[in-house]
C-alpha cells in the first residue's frame, strides 16, 4: 500500500471509529436524561455534564487525526512520505496507521462510559448528592481511552517524531 | 491538621421538665451528635401531643408555602441568583416551650389559613370554569357544521336524540345495524369530518334501549350539547364572552393571590421553618430514655465545646443536672463521630475528603496534603494561562457572591481558585496560552517545555509525580500504622512498597551513576519479599495475589499518564480551535472579510467550550487519582461522619427565652 493509505487510514479510524462510539455513548445518556428531566426540570445540569462524559474519546480522537495529519506533513507543508520505494516511508506511516487504531479501539470504551451515566443520570434524579460518585464511576470507563492516547502518542513521538 | 477534631463523650441526665428548653438549646448550639441511650431499665422517650402537632402543621404550612411561591411577584433563579444569591433576613422568634410556639403557630394559621384557601380554592374553581367552556366551545365548533339551533339536538318526551361521532370505517356497519333493530323508524343526519363521521340519531323513546347496545358495540363517542339556545354560531360568540369575563375574573383572583403572597409569604415561611425544626427535634427523642421524673440524653461533642456547652446546660437547669464527660476509649473507636480540623484556606477541601468518608478517629485526615495535590493535579491537566483565569475569574465571583452562605457552591469555588493558581503557573511553564494560538499569531512565546513536542518527558514527569504521590501514601499509611501499633501490617503492607517505589528510583539513577544498580536491585528485593509475605495470609490464593496485586500497582502507577494524556488534551483541542480559525481568517467576500467575524467568534465560542470540557476533565480525573490510585495506598475513609443535631436555620433565628 502507498503511504498516503496508511496515514489516511490511520486518521480515519481514530476519528471515526472513537467519534462513532461516542455517539452511541452519548446517546445512550442522552435518553436517560430526557427521562430525568421530565421527571424534574432541575436535573438538567447535572444530566447534562454526565451526559457530555463519554464525548471526551471523540476528541482524543480529533487530537490524534490531527497529529497524525501534522507529523505526516499533511497540515502545513506537503505530505512528507510520499515516495513508497523509501522503506522508512513506509514504516513511518503504518506506525501512524496502529496509532490511529489504537486510540479508535479504544475509543469504543465511549459506549459502557454512556451506560455507566445513563445509570448514573437515573441515580441522580432519584438523589442529587450521588452526582459526584457518578461523574466517578463514568471516568473509570474513560482510564482505557486515556492508555489509549498515551500509547498513540508514544508510537507518534517515539516511531516519527515531528 | 492532619487528625480530626478531638471529641468527648457526654451523658446528661435532669429533670423532665428542662428537657424541652435543654433539647431547644442543643439545638439551636448545633455541637452535639445525639445517640441512642443503651439503658435497659428505662423507658424510650417520645414526641408528645405538640411535637406530633409540629409534624402534622409542618406538611400543612408547607403547602401554604408551595401556593404563596407559585404566585410571588420576582421570579427569581437565573444566572445573576446562582452567581449572586440575595442574602436572606432572619426573623427572631423568643421560644418560651413548644407548647407556646404551637399556639403561635396555630394562632398564626387561624388568621392566614382560611384566607389562602379561600383564594386557592376561587383559582382552581375559576381555571375547572374556564376549561369547562374551553370544551364546550370545541364542542359546539364541531356541531356549526350542522347549522342546527341546539335545542334541536336535545331529547324530548317522545323522541330520544343521540348525537356523537363514530369512525370513519364503523359508519356504514353502524348504520346496517341499526336498521336490523329498529328497522325504519329511526331518522339520522351524518356529516362527514376529517377522519371520522358526526352524527345525529333520532329515535322514539321506546326503541332507545335496543339501539343503545349497538351504538356501544361500534363505539360512539358521545357529545355532550351545551346549554343555551341558538345556532352554534350564535353559542360560541356568547360563550366567548363568558370565556373572557371568566378570565378576567381568574387574573383578578390571581392578583389577590399575588397580594397574599406579598403579605405573607415571609412570614408563612419562617412559620414553616419554626416547624420543620420542631419536627427535626422530634425525630431525636426516640434516643433519649425518661422515668416519671427525669430524662437521660448521650452524645459526643468536640472537646473545645465542652466547657461551653457544659456551662449553658447547668444554667437552663438551674444546677440541677448530671452531667458526665468522658474522652473516648479505644473500644470506642467505631463509634467516634469525626469532625475534620484544618486551617481556614483548607478547609473548603474537606469536601473532597468528605465525598469519600471520613477517616477513622486513630487515622490520619488527608485533606491538607490533597489541598495541594489536587490542585496541582487540576493545574497538571488544563494547563493554559488563559483558561486557568477564566477558571479563576469565575471562581473568584462566585465566591463573592456566596460569601455569606458558605454553601457547598462556595467552598466548591475555592477549590478551583486554588486550583486556576496551578493551572496558570503551569501554563507559563508550558508557554500556553489559549493552546498555541500566539505562536500562531507569530509571537515568541517563551516556554520550559512543550507539551506537544516534549510529550514524552511530560510523561516521564507525570510518571515521577505518580510516584512520588503514592510513595507519600504509602508513608503517611506506615507512620499511622506504626502509631497504631500495628507493626506487622506497616512492615508488610506499607514499607514493602517504599523499599519498592525506592529501589525503581534508584534504577532510574543508576543509569548515570552505575554503581548504585546493586543497591537498587538489594532494596527492591528485601521489598518484594516483605509483599509476597503480606500476601502469604492468604493461603492457597497467595500465589495469585502476589501476581494480581503487583501487576494492580504497576497499574496504579500507569494511570498517573493520564495527567499528561490530559495536559496533551487541553493544547490539542486548543490547538484545533486555534488552526480552524486560522484557516477562515483570511477569507473575504469581496471587501467583506467575513473571516475575521466568523473567527472572532469561532475563536471565543472554541476556547471557552475547550476550557469548559477541560476542565471538567481535570476536576473529575485529578478527584479519581486520589480515591483510587492514593486513597487505595493507606486511607479507609471509614469513619463516621460527625452529624450534629443542628437547627436549619435560614430565614428565622431563636432566642431562648426562659425565666432563670
Amino acid at each position: 500500500m502507498d503511504p498516503i493509505v496508511y496515514v489516511s487510514l490511520g486518521a480515519a479510524l481514530a476519528a471515526g471509529i472513537a467519534g462513532a462510539a461516542s455517539s452511541f455513548g452519548v446517546g445512550i445518556a442522552g435518553a436517560a436524561a430526557a427521562g430525568a428531566v421530565a421527571e424534574d426540570e432541575k436535573n438538567f445540569k447535572n444530566a447534562l455534564i454526565l451526559e457530555g462524559l463519554p464525548m471526551t474519546q471523540s476528541i482524543y480522537g480529533l487530537i490524534t487525526l490531527f497529529l497524525i495529519l501534522m507529523v505526516s506533513g499533511i497540515l502545513g507543508g506537503g505530505f512528507k512520505f510520499k515516495n513508497p520505494n523509501d522503506i522508512d516511508n513506509i514504516i513511518k506511516s503504518a506506525i501512524l496507521l496502529g496509532a490511529g487504531l489504537t486510540v479508535g479501539l479504544t475509543g469504543l470504551s465511549a459506549i459502557p462510559q454512556g451506560i455507566i451515566s445513563a445509570a448514573g443520570i437515573g441515580a441522580v434524579a432519584k438523589n442529587p448528592k450521588t452526582f459526584t460518585q457518578g461523574i466517578i464511576f463514568a471516568a473509570m470507563a474513560e482510564t482505557m481511552a486515556i492508555f489509549g492516547l498515551v500509547g498513540a502518542l508514544i508510537m507518534i513521538v517515539t516511531g516519527v517524531g515531528f | 491538621m492532619f487528625k480530626p477534631e478531638e471529641m468527648a463523650k457526654i451523658d446528661i441526665i435532669s429533670l423532665g421538665r428542662y428537657k424541652d428548653r435543654l433539647l431547644t438549646y442543643l439545638h439551636e448550639k448545633g455541637v452535639v451528635e445525639v445517640r441512642e441511650v443503651d439503658v435497659k431499665l428505662a423507658q424510650k422517650d417520645a414526641p408528645n401531643e405538640f411535637y406530633r402537632k409540629a409534624a402534622s402543621y409542618s406538611i400543612s404550612i408547607s403547602r401554604l408555602v408551595d401556593f404563596l411561591r407559585a404566585h410571588r411577584k420576582e421570579a427569581g433563579g437565573g444566572l445573576k441568583e446562582f452567581l449572586f444569591p440575595p442574602e436572606k433576613e432572619k426573623r427572631t422568634y423568643r421560644y418560651k416551650s413548644i407548647e407556646q410556639l404551637i399556639k403561635d403557630v396555630e394562632a398564626f394559621l387561624e388568621k392566614v389559613e382560611p384566607e389562602i384557601k379561600a383564594v386557592e380554592g376561587k383559582l382552581n374553581a375559576t381555571q375547572t370554569e374556564i376549561e369547562r367552556i374551553k370544551a364546550n366551545i370545541a364542542i359546539l365548533e364541531l356541531l356549526s357544521v350542522l347549522n342546527i339551533e341546539v335545542d334541536y339536538l336535545k331529547s324530548t318526551d317522545m323522541l330520544e336524540i343521540v348525537v356523537g361521532t363514530v369512525e370513519r370505517d364503523r359508519y356504514r356497519a353502524l348504520m346496517e345495524d341499526l336498521k336490523e333493530v329498529v328497522g325504519q323508524r329511526f331518522v339520522s343526519v351524518s356529516k362527514e369530518l376529517k377522519d371520522k363521521y358526526l352524527l345525529v340519531l333520532v329515535f322514539l323513546k321506546g326503541d332507545y334501549e335496543k339501539a343503545n347496545p349497538v351504538l356501544a358495540k361500534h363505539s360512539l363517542e358521545r357529545i355532550e350539547i351545551p346549554e343555551g339556545t341558538g345556532t352554534p354560531r350564535d353559542l360560541i360568540i356568547e360563550y366567548n364572552k363568558k370565556l373572557r369575563e371568566k378570565e378576567e375574573e381568574l387574573e383578578k383572583v390571581r392578583k389577590e393571590a399575588e397580594w397574599l403572597s406579598e403579605q405573607y409569604y415571609n412570614e408563612t415561611a419562617f412559620y414553616h421553618e419554626l416547624m420543620e425544626n420542631e419536627r427535626d427535634k422530634a425525630t431525636i427523642l426516640s434516643n433519649l430514655v425518661r422515668t416519671n421524673m427525669t430524662f437521660a440524653l448521650t452524645g459526643w461533642l468536640p472537646k473545645k465545646n465542652v466547657p461551653e456547652v457544659v456551662e449553658g446546660i447547668k444554667q437552663l437547669t438551674e444546677n440541677k443536672a448530671y452531667i458526665n464527660i468522658k474522652d473516648p476509649k479505644p473500644e470506642e473507636l467505631d463509634e467516634i463521630p469525626i469532625k475534620l480540623k484544618n486551617p481556614k484556606f483548607i478547609e473548603p477541601f474537606e469536601m473532597l475528603t468528605e465525598m469519600f468518608g471520613v477517616p477513622k478517629y486513630n487515622e490520619f485526615d488527608p485533606t491538607p496534603i490533597m489541598a495541594f495535590t489536587y490542585s496541582f493535579f487540576f493545574g497538571f491537566m488544563l494547563t493554559d494561562f488563559m483558561y486557568g483565569l477564566i477558571v479563576g475569574i469565575v471562581a473568584a465571583i462566585l465566591i463573592k457572591g456566596h460569601r455569606h452562605l458558605r454553601d457547598g457552591t462556595w467552598r466548591f469555588a475555592h477549590i478551583l481558585l486554588f486550583s486556576s493558581f496551578f493551572t496558570m503557573s503551569l501554563g507559563i511553564i508550558f508557554g500556553s496560552y489559549f493552546g498555541n494560538a500566539l505562536d500562531l499569531a507569530g509571537f515568541h512565546v517563551p516556554r520550559l517545555l512543550d507539551t506537544m513536542r516534549g510529550a514524552l518527558t511530560v510523561l516521564e514527569i507525570a510518571l515521577a509525580i505518580g510516584l512520588v504521590h503514592m510513595f507519600i501514601g504509602y508513608t503517611l499509611g506506615f507512620i499511622v500504622k506504626i502509631k497504631n501499633g500495628e507493626l506487622k501490617d506497616a512492615l508488610l503492607e506499607q514499607l514493602s512498597w517504599m523499599l519498592i517505589i525506592s529501589a525503581v528510583v534508584l534504577f532510574v539513577i543508576s543509569e548515570n551513576h552505575p554503581g548504585l544498580a546493586t543497591a537498587a536491585k538489594g532494596i527492591f528485593g528485601a521489598g518484594f519479599v516483605l509483599f509476597v509475605l503480606s500476601e502469604l495470609k492468604n493461603g492457597g490464593l497467595a500465589a495469585l495475589l502476589i501476581i494480581s496485586d503487583f501487576f494492580g500497582f504497576v497499574g496504579n502507577w500507569l494511570s498517573y499518564a493520564r495527567l499528561m494524556a490530559l495536559a496533551l488534551a487541553t493544547s490539542g483541542i486548543a490547538m484545533v480551535v486555534n488552526i480552524l480559525v486560522q484557516m477562515i481568517w483570511g477569507i473575504k467576500i469581496g471587501p467583506l472579510s467575513i473571516g475575521l467575524a466568523l473567527g472572532v467568534v469561532l475563536f471565543i465560542g472554541g476556547q471557552f467550550f475547550s476550557t469548559a470540557i477541560n476542565s471538567l476533565g481535570a476536576f473529575v480525573h485529578s478527584l479519581r487519582l486520589h480515591y483510587v490510585e492514593f486513597f487505595g495506598t493507606f486511607y479507609s475513609g471509614e469513619g463516621r461522619k460527625f452529624e450534629p443535631f443542628r437547627a436549619k436555620r435560614e430565614i428565622s433565628k431563636l432566642e431562648l427565652d426562659v425565666e432563670a
